[in-house]
């Protein structure tokens, strides 16, 4: 009786443990690390098809990255995607909770309970790691479940019978879940071992054939795969980064084989070791969540964070975060100054923040993924929509595993729209009808271009107009000539005006920026934003002239004497409260 | 006896099930069915996979298709698209060489009822199509990043379609076209980009792997073409720059840095050059003719770049070749010359019969896959006189031509259907001269194949058999960068 009430107690401390940690996990993802289930999102577009799961179906571990997939695409809502990684997360820590049970069958169980956040917790600081796809969960999650099952059924057979279900089991979790089948290879080997009722011969035998047909699954698939062998070994599609082995990985990968066996000698041990247990959680777990920020790379979150905030086009979000973290990075400098832009504050608080010079606003092309779409979406929006298609197009074609991008095939749809490429669009719309979240987008839009008549979006109208009619190639060094391009196509291209006004001064180039001004004054005579004011009173001062004030105001005229008071004192402490100024970034060369 | 009554009414539903299949008997309006692909009107060899096709997108609950072939024979077939067995397709195109099928297509609305289109034609060539299939490039038509790329080969008798070699199995490395001797599967070369980077030559069961670039010459070489003996290939040595347009109207602008002609001897490794195409003008896109006395290329005088890119305009050329001495000659005639018609010539393609020479003509540049304006030419080599295709060209780009060894056939990439994915398309040289409509590689699925492909069928050809190239053995070779260096032969 005491027994019964020790094991319904028992389940219910495991389950409210589950629910709290699940409840953990969710806050987590669906919270600080929402834009890490975005930055998962748009590396793929799973599609609802046939030919989409066929391109999975004939390799190690495919059926496991589709399902992967199929899941991240929940991603798209940062609610459900928080659910489903906490699901995810939690699920796996109950498996490794009950294989622990089945280790210790017949046994005390409650350090299972204990033992199983192990794992979970380098689980899910593995996935600290960015790159890590929800394909990695899905396959550890089969192999552990099919551990179970087999554990579960492994009766007295004979030994032909045990080889055989060794075998099968094997070749079906290799397909299924891929190299990580190794784990299950490892614990029906301990499992057998730790067995009294199995002779020594017959646990030889079926160690070695585990070993065995492991070895040969590996060996068979690489001769009908085209990847190359140590992809296979570190799992096709676990990480986005197909040739680059994580040494967490196997380190996680082992202590899933090491907690069911440290389980079953702690079962078996006296006292003394069961003391260990506390104490060897405390030393693992509690350091591991407590330093849990170690286990990413902050720049990289810092820039998927901006990424994340780019695709929503949240231009307040990023100001506000860029007032909180310092942007000093070329894509956060590029997106805060898209952001400034949009919000129209760029002609006047661009130098509040860190600038790095002209490729803070619009950087030059790099071979990855979010830096390029960042770029492209400063494109979209300047109206270069042919430079837009070829960053985003270029950011997809960057994605590591081969995978195609929602967000951007989504953009490249709307462009082809705006370009008038109506069957261009079609292509892309269609794909996107065959997702779960984007197909009423798609839809709407196959109905829009189907009748032409019809009133299209007014930002694809605003964006069409906006592009420039003639032969005109893209230059990187000459991009100040195709905003002021954009600006006299469409005297209404506020991006375009700040970014021209800014580039020169980017440049500490002031004759330029007097042309520009020239330029823009032509069609908007009253146009004086604190920028220009600043940098005509720099001008008259550096020229050795009265300041115009007419065209600046008192406070600019102030602040200006009182930089050059500090200048010229040459005292850093002086200097400091005008380091973020317009008269600092040209006089200093910082 | 109570299981023959559900055997009995199972029966029943099954062939109420398939009467269902069947439109009733009506006549035929005069519309024709608006199918993709467009196969209608269209010539096909005897030896086509099934030209299966799509009535409409959604509309179409059922479709019926009836076919009959002029001389004997015919086929039906039934369900959401007008999907063809393999077997009895074969059955019926061979039947009717020389002749007429006749396709009969019925449509079934969502409300159950039945309309009748008015019947369209194949006409079945009486010219073979010997060749195993096709072999392209699948790559999307990107820009400077490409994500997975791979040579594949397709059975044109089938659906099949099997990697020749896949950019997977060579780590990351970019993989340039499949130029073939004449369609033979034991003959061709294929460049690899990247570290230990190279071109690949198979000839038999050997597989060399060569660093083109020797210290005489600018770079490695890029595009080739087989003499026929198999002995030596023809490359261009190119620097391929990309300029990209803000406009509406185009994309993307390639042109060459620099581009020379050499010959490579496949016996000695040796690079065969002469000053006369190792010029500052731009030499490239060798070809040589059927007798392999002479080799085609496109010559352009150089210009200012990228500012000057709409005055860089290549002629149609020749320069003789000796293949008993391995020289080339010392003097360049001119086709067909760009001052004159104020347009660009490029990839020169000679039919293997030497009857025919095809070619793109374009408002300017070098890369016809990237101008809308790309249309294929033919030029009568009797006669020297030229025209353009217009039985095949399309308001999109029509390039990346190339005959079959048998004669006749021929293949291109065109961009017709949406502007950006170049597909390929196959037409025939009737004996009127002329081409036939061209159709659509067939696909057992095609509007979802076309739909959801994203890649263009890059430098498509023909193959008499199936490659068979041993990708572990390449990947061995490229990733310890086993490279034979060439060298220039003085």
């Amino acid at each position: 009786m005491t027994k019964e009430i020790q094991k319904s107690s028992l389940k219910y401390i495991v389950a409210v443990a589950f629910a709290v940690i699940a409840a953990a996990l969710y806050l987590f993802w669906a919270f600080p690390y929402r834009a890490a289930l975005g930055y998962r999102e748009e590396m793929q577009l799973f599609q609802t098809t046939g030919t989409y799961f066929a391109g999975f179906a004939l390799r190690p571990a495919g059926i496991a990255i589709y399902i992967g997939e199929f899941l991240t695409q929940f991603f798209n809502n940062y609610w459900i995607g928080g659910a489903v990684m906490s699901l995810l997360m939690v699920m796996f820590g109950l498996s490794c909770y009950v294989i622990c049970n089945k280790f210790t069958s017949g046994h005390s169980k409650t350090n299972n309970l204990l033992l199983s956040l192990i794992p979970l917790t380098f689980l899910w600081r593995f996935f600290g790691n960015q790159d890590v796809t929800l394909g990695f969960i899905t396959a550890l999650l089969i192999v552990t479940f099919g551990t179970y099952l087999y554990v579960s059924t492994d009766y007295d057979y004979p030994s032909a019978e045990k080889c055989l279900r060794v075998i099968v089991a094997t070749s079906l979790l290799y397909w299924v879940a891929g190299p990580i089948t190794i784990v299950f290879t490892l614990l029906i080997i301990a499992f057998t071992c730790s067995s009294r009722q199995i002779s020594v011969g017959k646990k030889a035998i079926v160690a070695t054939v585990a070993i065995l047909a492991i070895i040969a699954n590996i060996y068979l698939w690489s001769i009908f795969i085209t990847y190359p062998f140590s992809y296979q070994l570190i799992g096709i599609g676990y990480l986005l980064t197909p040739d680059v082995l994580n040494s967490y990985q196997l380190i996680f990968e082992a202590l899933c084989v090491i907690v069911p066996i440290a389980a079953h000698l702690m079962a078996r041990g006296n006292a003394s070791t069961k003391r260990i247990l506390p104490i060897l959680v405390l030393f693992v777990v509690v350091p591991a969540v407590i330093r849990y920020s170690k286990s990413y790379d902050k720049t990289t979150y810092r820039l998927i964070d901006y990424d994340y905030m780019v695709r929503a086009n949240d231009w307040e979000g990023i100001l506000r975060y860029s007032d909180a973290h310092n942007p000093d990075l070329p894509l956060s400098v590029s997106a805060t100054n898209l952001a400034l832009g949009m919000t129209g504050q760029l002609d006047s608080r661009a130098f509040d923040y860190y600038q790095n010079g002209t490729e803070g606003l619009i950087p030059p092309f790099s071979k990855e993924a979010i830096s390029s779409w960042t770029t492209a979406e400063i494109f979209f929006q300047l109206g270069m929509i042919n430079s837009a298609q070829r960053f985003y197009y270029e950011g997809m074609e960057a994605i590591p595993n081969y995978n195609k991008s929602s967000r951007a095939v989504k953009r490249l749809a709307e462009i082809a729209m705006i370009r008038g490429e109506y069957k261009l669009a079609e292509k892309y719309l269609r794909m996107l009808e065959n997702t779960i979240f984007y197909r009423k987008w798609a839809q709407r839009n196959l109905e829009q271009i189907k009748d032409l008549t019809a009133i299209a979006p007014p930002i694809y109208c605003q964006l069409r107009q906006r592009m420039i009619d003639e032969d005109y190639l893209f230059s990187e060094a000459e991009l100040d000539k195709t905003l002021g391009q954009l600006f006299i196509k469409d005297p209404g291209n506020d991006l375009a005006r700040q970014y021209l006004i800014l580039y020169p001064l980017l440049q500490r180039d002031l004759d330029k920026f007097v042309q520009y001004m020239g330029v823009v004054a032509e069609s908007l005579p009253q146009y004086n934003p604190l920028l220009a004011q600043q940098a005509l009173a720099f001008i008259s001062m550096k020229n050795g002239q009265p300041i115009p004030k007419n065209m600046v105001s008192p406070m600019v005229e102030q602040s200006l004497r009182g930089f050059a008071q500090a200048w010229t004192s040459k005292n850093p402490e002086l200097i400091e409260p005008h380091r973020h100024t317009l008269f600092h970034y040209l006089i200093s060369n910082e | 006896m109570k299981y023959y009554k559900y055997l009995l009414i199972f029966a029943c539903v099954m062939l109420a099930a398939c009467s269902g299949g069947r439109p009733p008997e009506m006549a035929p309006s005069s519309e024709l069915p608006d199918i993709f692909p467009d196969y209608t009107d269209v010539t096909i060899p005897a030896q086509i996979a099934p030209m299966n096709f799509d009535v409409t997108y959604s509309d179409a609950e059922q479709v019926y298709v009836k076919v009959k072939g002029s001389k004997e024979g015919g086929m039906e077939t039934s369900g959401k698209t007008a999907e063809f067995d393999e077997k009895k397709w074969h059955e019926l195109t061979g039947r009717n060489v020389g002749g007429i099928l006749t396709f009969e297509v019925s449509v079934k609305d969502k409300d159950g009822k039945w309309h009748r289109y008015a019947p369209f034609v194949m006409h079945v060539s009486d010219k073979p199509l010997e060749d195993y299939g096709v072999v392209y490039r699948k790559i999307a038509p990107g820009y400077q990043t490409f994500s997975k790329i791979g040579i594949y080969q397709r059975d044109l008798s089938s659906f099949e379609e099997t990697p020749v070699l896949e950019e997977t199995a060579i780590e990351g490395k970019c993989m340039n076209c499949h130029y073939a001797n004449r369609g033979r599967a034991d003959q061709f070369s294929i460049h690899i980009r990247g570290k230990n980077g190279g071109t690949l030559l198979k000839w038999g069961d050997k597989i060399e792997y060569l660093n083109t670039k020797a210290p005489e010459t600018q770079g490695n070489a890029t595009y080739g073409y087989w003499h026929p003996d198999g002995r030596y290939v023809a490359y261009s040595v190119n620097k391929i720059v990309q300029n990209f347009y803000l406009d509406k109207e185009h994309n993307i602008e390639p042109w060459d840095v620099f581009s020379d002609l050499i010959v490579l001897d496949t016996e000695t490794d040796q690079l065969i050059t002469s000053p006369i195409v190792a010029t500052p003008r731009c030499e490239t896109t060798p070809a040589f003719s059927p007798d392999g006395k002479k080799i085609y290329f496109c010559l352009a005088d150089s210009v200012d770049m990228p500012g000057g890119y709409n005055r860089l305009k290549y002629s149609l050329c020749c320069i003789d070749f000796d293949a008993k001495e391995g020289k080339l000659g010392s003097k360049i005639d001119t086709l067909v010359c760009a001052s004159d018609i104020d347009r660009s010539v490029s990839l020169p393609r000679p039919s293997y019969d030497g009857r025919y020479l095809m070619y793109n003509l374009t408002e300017h540049g070098t890369s016809p896959i990237h101008h809308a304006d790309a249309d294929l030419w033919i030029m009568d080599l009797s006669t020297g006189e030229s025209r353009p295709l217009d039985e095949a060209n399309s308001e999109w780009s029509d390039a990346y031509h190339n005959w079959s060894p048998g004669g006749g056939w021929f293949l291109f990439n065109s961009k017709r259907r949406d502007g950006m994915y170049g597909n390929l398309y196959l037409s025939c040289i009737g004996n009127d001269g002329k081409a036939t409509k061209p159709f659509l590689l067939p696909q057992r699925n095609p509007r979802k194949y076309y739909d959801e492909a994203l890649h263009s069928f890059n430098a498509p050809d023909f193959i008499a058999e199936k490659i068979s190239l041993d990708m572990h053995r390449v990947r061995s070779m490229v990733r310890k960068g086993e490279l034979t260096n060439v060298s220039v032969r003085k």
